[in-house]
């Protein structure tokens, strides 16, 4: 359930837009890591034009940028903000956001690739509470001798790093601020979260899907990892794909070249933090 | 900013290390510049061994005393190379200020420079610790000019080149980027993984078969090994995963003896403007390291260093045991 105070978003995949959404909602569209899986300016604008016909704000998200892709994504934003000139911007790319702050005429955010919160799952196991995993195993030195291994608890300062985000400190925020950057992405990690609130900053938290990882590309056949800058398809199409791993506390899922695992409960205390929006996927607004 | 010797006129070779006496084998064998970590007592005490402070884990990667950081800086000073400090965390409230103190103490150890990836922490490095140069590491994720750009005014002399772009982009960066210095690397260590966007963890556990790091508590008799993770089985971003298909399909393993090269394109890296060049691999075995330094090396002076990429499968045979492939490329399976 959705706290009162917290304005709802969701994504929209442009390649499989949706028939219908709640109503209301701000909508995000572009794509969050791959430049490749952005819209063309035609499609995203009657996208635009449509979401702006339901009365919605509307958010692009854009991925890290080469340098081609930068100059795309810029047309891109310019042939948006037509349609929306109160359009934000969700930027994944330092470059971009540079350019776009000198414009001082956009709402900008730091996008969750920037953020780069601790997102491994396995995090799970490590902060979880003691009694939870005190289990030990024997360990086998290089050498054969073998030694009981245990578990030993995390430190405060440990715990603390893990629930947040270099973001999340007086002097980037501010620096950030001077930039006309007003609010950064989360995910809704599941060791849980703890960031402060700062005056002229919010925070949005992404539900339910924890971003773990990028690659350059999509995998090719058969799920074999890839280097390669060139993508593999010739259509784009949206792909989820579950990868399993025995004795990992979430499943993963790949979402075309990026990798994410699902975690649903909200931590507390969202409005004293400054998070003020919460995004979740069409078709899992919950 | 400190003006850095450099053994020969063409291309820098930047070669990691983790003890005085790696930094002392490496600058023997040619290396121009040496880059380090340093994990101290007191960041261990809060934060554990694993990768926070500069995504590579464990002590055995990282110099451990503010002596040692004297004694690699001074090494490299002695032969007039240059020494940078990794500190390319995105540091936490609770970190940044060790972070800061640990570039103090290079600045003073006499080392040249430090790798940053926190924009924050570049800006004041500038003015806190003058007398090092700002290389911004890959993990910033600098993938175009304006970037190189954003960088560059908040005090950045050098920028490391992701290494998830092709030659042919990184050409593109530094014909438009600003006026700094460019590294790409060279040799070692690639992932499918974007750097600076990977959230897995590399825990304790060096993927070379260098030993586990436990600490180890004295229970009567007995010592018992502890770690944050009694489970951990390797690193996030290699784990055994499964797929309705079968198994997902990592890149082959890549080790001092059939390492993933970029020899062919750093000619043509170097005709655009790149003139560092980066072994990966804090903590690999120190002889990866030198023999990879003679390797590059060599390939500068053979015909390939002009651009004929001919004569690099055959050195690259003799120095590492097996022939080149295609799929050994690091950047982007040779494609352009």
């Amino acid at each position: 359930v959705t706290p009162a105070a917290l304005e709802e978003a969701c994504w929209i995949d442009w390649r499989a837009p949706p028939a219908r959404l709640p109503p209301g909602r701000r909508a995000y569209l572009g794509h969050e890591t791959c430049e490749d899986a952005l819209p063309p300016v035609t499609a995203a604008r009657d996208l635009a034009r449509r979401l702006r016909g339901e009365g919605r704000s509307l958010s692009l998200v854009v991925p890290f940028l080469t340098t081609a892709g930068l100059e795309r994504a810029t047309r891109l934003v310019s042939g948006v903000r037509e349609v929306d000139p109160r359009l934000e911007v969700i930027c994944g790319d330092w470059g971009l956001l540079a350019r776009l702050a000198c414009e001082r005429c956009l709402a900008l955010a730091v996008a969750r690739t920037l953020a780069a919160q601790p997102a491994d799952p396995r995090l799970l196991r490590v902060l979880a509470p003691r009694e939870a995993t005190g289990a030990s195993r024997i360990l086998r030195h290089l050498d054969g001798t073998e030694a009981e291994l245990r578990r030993r608890p995390p430190s405060g300062p440990f715990l603390a790093h893990h629930r947040s985000t270099w973001l999340d400190r007086g002097e980037v925020v501010a620096w950030l601020r001077s930039m006309g950057i007003s609010r950064a992405e989360l995910s809704n990690v599941g060791q849980g979260l703890a960031v402060s609130r700062y005056a002229g900053w919010s925070w949005s938290l992404h539900v339910p899907w924890v971003l773990v990882s990028a690659m350059r590309g999509c995998p090719g056949e058969g799920e074999r990892l890839r280097i390669s800058a060139r993508c593999p398809e010739t259509a784009c199409a949206p792909t989820a794909v579950a990868w399993r791993c025995g004795g990992l506390p979430a499943e993963l899922v790949r979402r075309d070249n990026a990798i994410y695992y699902r975690w649903i409960a909200l931590p507390p205390g969202l409005e004293r933090m400054g998070v003020d929006r919460l995004v979740r996927y069409a078709g899992e607004e919950g | 900013v400190t003006a850095i010797a450099a053994t020969s006129g063409g291309w820098r070779l930047v070669a990691p290390v983790a003890s005085p006496e790696e930094a002392d084998a490496v600058l023997a064998a040619g290396a121009d510049e040496l880059y380090c970590g340093a994990m101290l007592d007191r960041w261990v005490r809060a934060f554990g061994e694993d990768d926070l402070l500069t995504r590579r884990q464990g002590r055995a990667a990282h110099l451990a005393t503010e002596g040692a950081m004297r004694e690699v800086a001074g090494l490299a000073a002695a032969r007039g190379r240059g020494a940078a400090l990794t500190l390319n965390g995105r540091y936490t409230a609770g970190q940044i200020d060790h972070a800061r103190e640990l570039a103090l103490i290079w600045q003073e150890a006499g080392g040249t420079a430090v790798i940053v990836a926190d924009p924050a922490l570049l800006r004041e490095l500038e003015r806190a610790a003058p007398r090092l140069e700002r290389h911004v590491s890959l993990l910033a994720g600098v993938f175009n000019p304006a970037s190189a750009r954003l960088f560059a005014d908040l005090g950045a002399t050098r920028i490391v080149l992701p290494r998830d772009l092709s030659l042919a982009e990184m050409e593109a960066l530094v014909a438009a980027g600003p006026a700094v210095e460019y590294e790409a690397l060279a040799l070692y260590q690639r992932c499918e993984f974007i750097d600076g966007m990977c959230g897995f963890r590399h825990a304790l556990r060096l993927p070379t078969g260098t030993p586990s790091e436990f600490r180890y508590e004295r229970r009567g008799a007995r010592a018992v090994a502890c770690a944050l993770d009694p489970e951990y089985e390797g690193h996030g971003c290699a784990l055994p995963l499964q797929a309705a298909s079968g198994p997902v399909r990592h890149l082959e393993g890549d080790d001092g003896t059939r390492p993933r090269c970029a020899a062919c394109g750093l000619a043509r890296l170097a005709a655009s403007g790149v003139r560092f060049f980066k072994l990966a691999g804090r903590g690999v075995p120190g002889e990866w390291v030198t023999r990879g330094v003679r390797f590059l090396r060599a390939v500068e002076r053979s015909q390939a260093g002009r651009g004929d990429a001919a004569a690099i499968p055959a050195l690259y045979a003799r120095t590492f045991g097996e022939a080149c492939r295609g799929e050994r490329c690091y950047y982007a399976g040779g494609e352009a």
